[in-house]
């Protein structure tokens, strides 16, 4: 009698610990997401002006779910998307350093995915160094 | 005229090297040292005095580099062919507005005018570039530059008594990655540098070619261009440049024989469009 009562607990603490197990590989699924910048890079003509680009912004995830993107972490979404597995969005980036792109549940703070769109200059140094007085 | 060059030259010696020893810079955390090299290929026109139409694919080289020291060396080739070349100068002096220079500056390039008389007589004058030494202080507020020159001391025997002088200002825009840029600006080159190359020489005045003894005069220049970014180092650059030559040029017995010439005019116009590599 004890030894059976003893086996039942055995199954049922194995049967916690798959369930368990199993709840961490759904939500290890759940945070399995991509998401791609194109272009990566923005070129402006001298250091410290603002450079524009179109960027298209992507994403894919494994679950649907209600996903916001982020950028440089803000606390207001540039956008959001409700249960979905996957969306893209354009816009026109206007920045003087690098833009960090990121997506997160809308429930979470967590960031599940990250992208960089990085700033570059023909002129690297400052004006008045990059600068002879004609221009041709 | 070689003892007035060798007293001026020792005189900008001294200039020089007491710049050197009392160097300043009102906005020391300001590094202005370092530079750039650009070099472009691309589609030239140029219709001018000086020499025959262009209208071809042309090679455009332009740079700065400053040491540490204030030494620095400025390149322009390609464009602005009467004062292209390569200067040299001392940045002995910055504001957080302004840099001041002691520098060489081409007042007027070599030339070489072929000018034929009604006789059909050909009269070939071929002229040294004029290098001089001046001052030059350029402002910057904002997107706007402002540029002096002066430069008393020339480096060309010929015209050992010439001044050289200038004022520009240009003003830059962005639009979203182009930076468009407008400038203007005037030059006075004295009596002594434009009778050197556009005077009628005492040995051909009389039937050969009419006198003529040019004074002094102003050029007045505006500019328009654009550069856009195309990576970051390779450039689509555009400009358009209209010059307003002086009368003591576009009178001259010499100029006139020549502007008759087809494919010459009397103001300067030039435009280029090309890429370019910046290093």
């Amino acid at each position: 009698m004890n030894s059976t009562y003893l086996n039942i607990t055995k199954l049922f603490g194995m049967l916690l610990l798959a369930q368990f197990a199993m709840d961490v590989v759904a939500q290890s699924k759940s945070v399995q997401v991509s998401l791609d910048v194109e272009p990566n890079r923005c070129v402006a003509l001298r250091r410290g002006s603002t450079c524009y680009q179109d960027v298209s912004i992507s994403w894919q995830a494994s679950v649907a779910e209600n996903y916001c993107l982020y950028v440089n972490r803000n606390a207001a979404p540039l956008k959001c998307w409700s249960n979905s597995k996957a969306g893209s969005f354009e816009y026109e980036l206007a920045a003087q350093a690098r833009v960090i792109y990121s997506l997160k549940q809308q429930s979470s703070e967590r960031e599940l995915a990250i992208q960089n769109v990085d700033i570059a200059w023909v002129y690297k140094k400052s004006k008045r160094v990059q600068s002879t007085w004609r221009m041709f | 005229m070689k003892h007035n060059t060798h007293q001026g030259l020792t005189r900008i010696a001294c200039i020089l090297a007491g710049l050197l020893t009392y160097s300043v810079s009102a906005d020391e955390n300001d590094d202005h040292s370092g530079g750039f090299l650009k070099v472009g290929y691309g589609y030239k026109f140029e219709s001018s005095p000086y020499e025959d139409e262009i209208s071809k694919g042309s090679l455009y080289v332009s740079g700065r580099y400053q040491i540490d020291w204030g030494l620095f060396v400025e390149a322009a080739f390609g464009a602005n062919e009467l004062q292209q070349g390569l200067s040299y100068g001392y940045n002995f002096y910055n504001t957080d507005k302004w840099n001041f220079d002691l520098m060489s500056m081409r007042a007027h390039g070599d030339t070489t005018l072929v000018a034929i008389n009604q006789d059909n007589d050909v009269f070939r004058f071929e002229r040294d570039n004029t290098e001089m030494i001046g001052l030059r202080a350029t402002g910057y507020y904002g997107n706007t530059r402002v540029q002096f020159t002066a430069a008393p001391h020339s480096l060309n025997d010929e015209v050992d008594d010439a001044f050289y002088a200038s004022a520009w200002i240009a003003h830059s825009w962005q639009i979203k990655n182009w930076e468009v840029q407008a400038m203007t600006g005037i030059q006075y080159r004295s009596a002594e540098i434009l009778d050197y190359y556009y005077g009628t020489p005492d040995s051909i005045v009389g039937d050969e070619l009419p006198a003529y003894e040019a004074g002094s005069g102003f050029d007045f220049t505006a500019q328009v261009g654009a550069a856009y970014p195309i990576t970051e180092n390779i450039l689509f650059e555009s400009y358009l440049r209209y010059t307003d030559v002086s009368s003591a040029v576009t009178d001259s017995a010499i100029i006139q024989q020549i502007t008759t010439q087809p494919n010459r005019s009397k103001n300067v116009t030039e435009f280029g469009i090309l890429f370019s590599y910046v290093f």
